[in-house]
């Protein structure tokens, strides 16, 4: 294999550039009030909604930025701008007399103008003085925010029914009222040249390896993009196979959810401006998992998970099989099916992978369709849709009855998986097998499931095995894959990688009368 | 080290069985039954001593060299001529054994199930989605062995709708012309269970060296079970008749019927076989790819497997021209050779390094 070198000579001299950029920005503020504020008109120029405003304290000029919106300008005015004209201080030692007296709790002292820029970017409000190096950033943020609803991509029947919002803040606050203890770590790193885009890196001291935040970081680190707008941007970026169909991280809106990988030893990432957070590592049976499945006894747990699996070899094979059978396996079908299956097919003029195809791509677009458009249109999509692939398309002889079963049945069965991400890379293989079935049956499905299984197997996520803990034998995980026995008896958490703290419970909780006293 | 992967002992284990069933559950009956005929139920028991025997032989030398495949310790035992000379033929052995296995694999698929699909088309199916996973290193190999084992093996519970069919009568007598038919009968099981000597390959990457040993042996007493299984069924479904069929176990799995409805299931049973002979072709095309990368001190192992199935594709048409002389191949010679390479040569090995070890001790 012989791989081409890139030159990596015209990369390295942007990145310089680019490095310059930025460090030309990092220096610290004039004792000059009025050289402070000419540079940052000259940054703001331009920008109608950065608000500037002089005025004097105590015979000292002072002045205020801060961008209209971000900020919480009555807070500003009335208790501010009051206490500072209203006010004397002291001559001495002015700065710390103005920073005791304003009645707002978080004040951070800044000294360089990038500082000072990230800070009213931010919606802090800065507060400069003549003849200081330092400002202060007051924590008046405000912005306008959506307001805590029911996740919708994730609803559940039992559970909490609060979802993350758009603000970081809120998200963070919602994490911290589930867990309370101070091992819940959350650091901060900010991605994005222009957007600046805070990610919060997420996780339980002492139970999550420190190894795995270290390589989250350095993966986040090595982000160098102009902008992330939603948490696919980093999950892009942070995967270990890039083009893989797969999802390798984990996506969800709900705070029980994250709360519940963190305190399996899992890192999650928060990211400003997106409701979802990003849950690493995942494995393929964590993609399968609902949160409804240990609010629910554990029968039922088992039986609606282990449905899960069964619909997904529909979702993935049935229309493939069908395919399969028909063109090459006949003497498969019992006798009275295979009459009724024939009658059907005999005025249909396509050969059963065209037709198969051929439904799958409708349905496909219909979804698709069904998604994107405006609620209005959006009836006129199914009904239409429900004619295409419907009575309609039978009678009109283009496509076999038995067909449109088939395909809607794998339309159910697609929406069983739990996790978005899963269905897609399912809704996008299930094409290649159906393409295999009908070239080589199902000697061909077979030889498209061992290479689904090869690439499941190659694969892995921040480190472990992706298919792990089935295919690398592990006794006590595999206590929540296929199935999920009882809360009491999974005594321990998955091992991931490295360090590893097992208990999660006590031993010898099973639940039974006179246990209390014991 | 051209491998870092390591897995389990029992990782090990869903990689063995069906390395040395898949093939052999299609041909044993039949050519054990020639022998044997109606005691060919118990012949799997002797078959399966040699396998114990291979096991134990690689097992040694393993503790002798650990970490080690054959082709390196072989040159240590031997000196650097003779070693080399014997992985070269090892490594051509399990090549050749590869081909064997691809055109055994294609011809059944094009003779019984899709009859009008060239078989060139099955070889490379398979080789392809091998080769991937040999790429991948023995830890790919190993966990999508897990659950393509269990799959294949799952299927076989199929087997049960047959027991209202079975007639036991066709036993009887038991070891009517003495001992001797099954011996024989039992020897046409060593092609299958001198396969063991792969083990000597996989035992350098195990995670938790003790543990080898108790694998291998349990390994060998998986495959000993489920053939002692198939070849009762055939048995006692289809009677002496049974050895006239190249395929017998194929026949009794087109007999299965669930609740009258559910006919012809021998598709689903040989899809599922696929993937017992996708393991088994892995397993091998692995060892060759390994063994020849070592032998010929490549950096890296991977290279070499294309080009390798390209080759192996044109050795499993070249070899053999038709299932007749398969059979016959696999009833004369292949009992002979495969133990004389498989067991014989590593057992001389072992003898040879023990003795040295032993004057080196003393001296």
């Amino acid at each position: 294999m012989i791989r081409i070198r890139r030159q990596p000579l015209k990369r390295k001299v942007k990145n310089e550039k680019a490095s310059q950029l930025s460090s030309s920005q990092d220096i610290p503020l004039s004792n000059n009030l009025e050289e402070n504020i000419k540079y940052f008109t000259s940054i703001y120029q331009e920008s109608e909604d950065v608000i500037f405003r002089s005025f004097v304290v105590d015979q000292t000029a002072a002045a205020i930025i801060y961008i209209e919106g971000l900020s919480d300008t009555q807070k500003l005015d009335e208790q501010v701008l009051v206490t500072l004209l209203d006010k004397s201080f002291h001559e001495q030692d002015f700065l710390r007399s103005v920073k005791n007296q304003l009645p707002i709790s978080n004040i951070k002292t800044i000294t360089t103008f990038s500082d000072c820029i990230d800070a009213i970017g931010n919606g802090n409000p800065i507060l400069l003085f003549d003849g200081f190096e330092e400002a202060f950033s007051l924590g008046l943020v405000k912005f306008e925010k959506r307001s805590i609803e029911e996740p919708q991509a994730e609803t559940s029947i039992r559970g909490p029914r609060e979802g993350f919002t758009e603000s970081l803040g809120v998200n963070t606050s919602l994490l911290r009222r589930i867990i309370k203890d101070p091992a819940l770590k959350m650091k901060s790193v900010h991605v994005g040249k222009y957007t600046k885009t805070k990610v919060v890196i997420s996780y339980i001291e002492g139970v999550v390896d420190q190894t795995l935040i270290k390589e989250i970081e350095n993966r986040l680190n090595r982000i160098k993009i102009d902008g992330v707008l939603e948490s696919g941007y980093i999950e892009q970026f942070i995967e270990d196979n890039p083009y893989s169909p797969f999802p390798q991280v984990l996506y969800t809106e709900r705070p029980d959810v994250v709360s519940a990988n963190l305190l399996e030893g899992r890192a999650v990432l928060m990211i400003e401006g997106t409701p979802f957070s990003l849950i690493a590592p995942v494995s393929f049976f964590s993609l399968f998992q609902s949160q409804e499945d240990y609010y629910e006894r554990f029968w039922i747990g088992t039986f609606i998970r282990s449905l899960r699996f069964l619909f997904l070899a529909i979702a993935l094979f049935l229309p493939s099989i069908y395919v399969a059978i028909t063109t090459f396996h006949q003497e498969m079908v019992p006798t009275n099916l295979l009459i009724s299956i024939a009658s059907a097919r005999e005025s249909v003029p396509f050969p059963a992978i065209v037709e198969g195809l051929m439904m799958e791509l409708v349905f496909e677009a219909l979804r698709e369709a069904g998604i994107r458009l405006p609620k209005q249109v959006g009836s006129a999509v199914s009904i239409v849709g429900a004619l295409v692939i419907g009575q309609a398309a039978v009678q009109a002889g283009i496509v076999a009855a038995p067909m449109v079963i088939v395909v809607s049945i794998t339309g159910i069965a697609s929406f069983m998986v739990p996790r978005y991400s899963i269905g897609l890379a399912i809704r996008l293989i299930r094409f290649p097998i159906i393409i295999l079935g009908g070239s080589l049956g199902l000697i061909g499905i077979i030889l498209a499931l061992i290479l689904i299984i090869i690439h499941l197997s190659t694969l892995r996520s921040f480190g472990i095995p992706y298919l792990s803990p089935i295919n690398t034998l592990q006794k006590q995980p595999m206590k929540d894959t296929l199935i999920r026995s009882p809360l009491w008896k999974m005594g321990t958490r998955p091992h991931l990688t490295g360090e590893y703290n097992a208990v999660r419970e006590d031993t010898n909780l099973h639940p039974g009368p006179n246990k209390g006293s014991e | 080290m051209l491998e870092k992967g390591r897995i389990s002992a029992l990782q090990m284990e869903f990689m063995m069985v069906p390395t040395i069933i898949a093939t052999g559950v299609l041909s044993i009956p039949s050519i054990a039954g020639r022998f044997a005929r109606h005691d060919m139920w118990m012949t799997p028991i002797i078959g399966s001593l040699i396998g114990f025997f291979t096991v134990y032989i690689a097992w040694k030398l393993h503790q002798l060299f650990p970490r080690q495949t054959p082709i390196q310790y072989s040159e240590q035992i031997v000196g650097k001529v003779i070693g080399r000379l014997f992985s070269l033929f090892l490594v051509f052995f399990y090549i050749h054994d590869t081909g064997l296995i691809i055109r055994q694999y294609s011809d059944f698929i094009t003779g019984n199930v899709m009859l009008e699909t060239p078989a060139v088309v099955f070889s490379i199916g398979i080789l392809i989605v091998s080769a991937l996973a040999v790429r991948g290193g023995i830890e790919v190999i190993a966990r999508s062995a897990v659950i393509c084992t269990t799959l294949f093996l799952c299927t076989s519970v199929a087997l049960i709708f047959l027991i209202k069919d079975l007639d036991v009568s066709y036993m009887l007598p038991i070891l009517e012309n003495g001992p001797l038919p099954v011996i024989k009968g039992g020897f046409v099981h060593n092609a299958w269970f001198s396969e063991f000597f792969l083990l000597a390959f996989i035992f350098p990457f195990l995670n938790s060296q003790n543990k080898g040993l108790k694998s291998g042996m349990k390994a060998t007493l998986y495959v000993m079970l489920l053939l002692l299984v198939v070849n009762f069924f055939v048995l006692t479904l289809l009677g002496v008749s049974s050895v006239n069929q190249f395929y017998p176990v194929f026949s009794i799995v087109r007999a299965i019927t669930v609740l009258g409805f559910f006919e012809n299931f021998e598709i689903i049973i040989t899809a599922s076989w696929v993937l017992g002979n996708f393991v088994k072709v892995s397993v091998f095309l692995y060892v060759a790819s390994l063994g020849l990368a070592q032998l010929l001190r490549l950096s890296d192992y991977r290279l070499i497997v294309f080009p390798l199935c390209l080759l192996l594709i044109l050795l499993s048409y070249w070899d053999i021209p038709n299932i007749v002389v398969l059979v016959d191949y696999m009833t004369k010679v292949q009992p002979f050779y495969f133990l004389l390479v498989q067991t014989v040569l590593p057992l001389f090995l072992l003898f040879i390094a023990l003795a040295r070890k032993k004057r080196s001790e003393s001296g």
